[in-house]
């Protein structure tokens, strides 16, 4: 199912396991480029599984680990790792191009901004796509009986909707793998949405959940249609490197017979009208990848028509986009708490992430001059005009935020 | 009818000895010979060949570019005309008079008969402390596999009715030595099998072809027989599972939905909520992501304060009354 592309003078599962290794040093360096920048406030929700925005079963997996120093650097390799690997389905997708053409779409998922710039992210979009990854390759692959374990794609239907809200967006993709399989009507039923009714069940048991949608719809609350329009255009353009947005959308548009990638892609589109993040942007590439593969099966272009613009799209897309290589101050702040060996809560005046709670030992509670009695530290990321008065308090040197603590 | 296949390398001396054995050993009943031989540098398939010129019912596949004994036992099943087919080694290890009673076995109703060491009143011969160990241990792990269980799953030395085996014909991968393993996985439960003891002879001439690699092909025919035999069950269990996921899912969230139905179904207990939450957490300095509720009923909520740290996570538990305003801790 899955032969590396390589000349004929290797043993093949020696030649798959140097395609492995390669592609896992890459996910390496992508994990490592991710960790120079340190916790982020929405990757600190995940990894010490705060019950919002998302349902539990990837949170809940991260914050296993939340007493182990390397917590952060293990699931940024396992996530990045799960990204760059996910080449041999897209691989398998493809199956039916020329190797040439296989080897352009391989690289189109390999060298595209989204996994670039999310590969070792510890966020619920890149799960989600990669989610996406493998119905869009049911999907595609006619010949694999999916009846035989109708069970389990269920349960994995499940599994990602209890991942992330968004994974309801492949609905299209997973009714019409179910109808593939000419189970009775009501097994097919139940199989799609008894999943969906679960996650129904558990947002009204969970009002975060619930607040969470909120927050989504209240993302764009100021914007224009016209700027609602321009954000989406921004985000489909990073999903593909420009390029293969265009083919991507191209493939999906002429695939008459492929309805159910339109109308997931529709799905997609009118989601980031209402909030349009970049790192929305993973969610379409396997979309992208399936658009281009159609494509490719009308189309035989040369390989420098295909991966130059492609290329010069990414490079493009990195330049606007940098990541940013050093961390915030959350974690210098915290250290230099901690080297103070003091105990007692830490308050945070201002607009704060949850960073702060994941680099803290300590609890962290929001600023109130009556707390200040069982606190050891006071952090003012916002006006602290207070503890200039404080005579027991003292300025902390040489920080890039102003802290005090006690003298 | 019986079709007898020989799977050969490097048995040209053997073979001449084995052959009028076999003859005496199936004398009146109907029978053929196919030596498959892998064009073994001996040229053993040059010694079948003259030995089918006086033995009518020898025939030989002489196979060019292609090696190993599994591969050879499914080509010589290829062309074999009997009705019952039978394979055995050429070394002298396998004893030919074992043969009318494998064949015996199959007419009395049985889908395949195996010439077991491990059955009653079989026997490994003269095996020294390690080869039978490793024997053993091999064993052990083979007769787990398979649906079809024997004693003896690694022997070389079987017979098959043709009605049973046309149908898994296409499932069989034959790589190494162990067909017989091969063959038991791809059969459906239910087949009826029976052993014949055996005693395991010496090699008349020549060397032994188990090296390291053989060894390994047969751990990596193994997994694959396992890996084959999870996927079955998993298959088997999915629409279980799922049932079972479901209610263990769906119970737990609908009491819990129950439990805050006034959130769902009263906006002004809904905004009393919230209302009280954000007071209380701002008093406290607590987050608002630490904080979750329970149970709500028109007049109080049951909350949650759980610090979200590294490591264990402190809990809280508060009853908070909406009018007038207070967080007292919760009885239990």
């Amino acid at each position: 199912m899955l032969h590396p592309p390589f000349s004929a003078s290797y043993p093949d599962s020696v030649r798959r396991l140097i395609v492995v290794l390669g592609l896992e040093t890459y996910a390496l360096l992508l994990a490592l480029l991710q960790l120079s920048s340190g916790v982020r406030t929405d990757e600190a929700k995940y990894l010490l599984d705060i019950p919002y925005p998302h349902p539990p079963v990837a949170r809940w997996t991260f914050h296993l680990l939340d007493g182990w120093t390397h917590q952060e650097l293990f699931w940024r390799i396992v996530l990045a790792t799960l990204l760059v690997q996910a080449v041999w389905i897209v691989w398998s997708m493809v199956r039916m191009l020329p190797v040439r053409d296989r080897r352009a779409v391989c690289a189109f998922w390999l060298l595209s901004g989204p996994v670039i710039l999310q590969a070792g992210t510890i966020m619920m979009a890149p799960l989600t796509a990669l989610q996406g990854l493998v119905l869009v390759w049911l999907y595609l692959r006619r010949d694999i009986d999916t009846a035989r374990f109708g069970g389990w794609l269920a349960v994995c239907w499940g599994l990602s909707l209890f991942t992330a809200f968004q994974a309801i967006l492949f609905l299209p993709l997973v009714l019409a793998l179910y109808r593939r399989t000419r189970l009775p009507l009501w097994f097919q039923t139940f199989c799609v949405l008894g999943p969906v009714f679960l996650l129904l069940l558990y947002v009204l048991g969970h009002p975060h959940a619930a607040a969470s949608f909120l927050l989504v719809r209240g993302d764009g609350a100021g914007l224009s249609a016209l700027q609602r329009a321009m954000g989406a255009g921004v985000v489909l353009g990073l999903a593909g490197s420009v390029w293969g947005s265009l083919l991507g959308v191209a493939g999906i548009l002429f695939a008459r017979a492929h309805r159910e990638l339109l109308l997931t892609f529709i799905l997609l589109c009118a989601y980031l009208l209402v909030s349009a993040h970049d790192y929305y942007a993973v969610l379409f590439l396997p979309l992208f990848v399936a658009g281009v593969t159609l494509l490719l099966r009308r189309w035989k272009p040369h390989p420098a028509i295909l991966l130059t613009p492609f290329l010069l799209g990414t490079g493009f897309i990195l330049w606007t986009h940098p990541l940013p290589l050093s961390p915030g101050p959350a974690q210098a702040v915290m250290e230099a708490v901690e080297e103070r060996k003091a105990q007692g809560a830490v308050l945070i005046a201002g607009s704060f992430g949850h960073e702060w709670q994941y680099e803290s030992m300590f609890p962290i509670r929001r600023y109130r001059s009556s707390l200040l009695r069982d606190a050891q530290a006071v952090v003012c990321l916002g006006a602290c005009p207070d503890m200039q008065e404080k005579s027991d308090w003292q300025k902390m040197e040489g920080m890039e935020e102003e802290v005090w603590v006690r003298k | 009818m019986l079709s007898l296949i020989l799977p050969t390398f490097n048995e040209a001396e053997n073979l001449e000895q084995l052959l009028p054995r076999i003859a005496e050993a199936l004398a009146g009943a109907p029978h053929e010979i196919i030596v498959v031989d892998d064009d073994s540098p001996d040229r053993t398939w040059e010694v079948a060949e003259r030995l089918s010129l006086h033995m009518k019912n020898i025939r030989v596949l002489r196979r060019r570019g292609r090696r190993g004994l599994s591969s050879a036992v499914v080509e010589g099943f290829g062309i074999a005309q009997g009705d019952v087919m039978v394979v055995m080694d050429c070394d002298g290890q396998h004893d030919p008079r074992v043969l009318p009673e494998l064949a015996r076995a199959i007419h009395a109703g049985a889908h395949i008969a195996v010439a077991s060491r491990y059955a009653a009143g079989g026997s490994t011969g003269g095996w020294g402390g390690p080869r039978l160990l490793l024997s053993r241990v091999a064993t052990f792990l083979a007769s787990h596999a398979p649906q079809v269980r024997v004693s003896d799953p690694m022997s070389g030395y079987f017979a098959v009715r043709r009605t049973a085996y046309l149908p898994i014909a296409h499932q069989l991968r034959p790589q190494g030595f162990k067909i017989l393993l091969e063959i038991l996985a791809a059969l459906p439960r239910g087949t009826r099998v029976t052993e014949v003891p055996m005693t395991f002879g010496r090699r008349m001439t020549g060397s032994s072809k188990l090296s390291l690699r053989v060894q390994l092909q047969f751990l990596r025919q193994l997994l694959r027989i396992l890996a084959a035999r999870m996927r079955e069950f998993l298959w088997e269990v999915q629409w279980v599972v799922l049932f079972l996921l479901f209610v263990v899912a769906a119970v737990p969230f609908a009491v819990r939905a129950w439990h805050l139905r006034f959130l769902t179904i009263d906006s002004a207990v809904r905004l009393r909520t919230q209302s009280a939450l954000q007071r209380v957490a701002s008093e406290r300095g607590w987050l608002l992501s630490d904080l979750d509720v329970d149970s709500v009923t028109p007049f109080s909520a049951r909350v949650i304060h759980r610090e979200h740290l590294r490591g264990k996570d402190p809990v809280e538990c508060f009853i908070l009354r909406f009018q007038p305003l207070t967080l007292i801790p919760c009885a239990d």
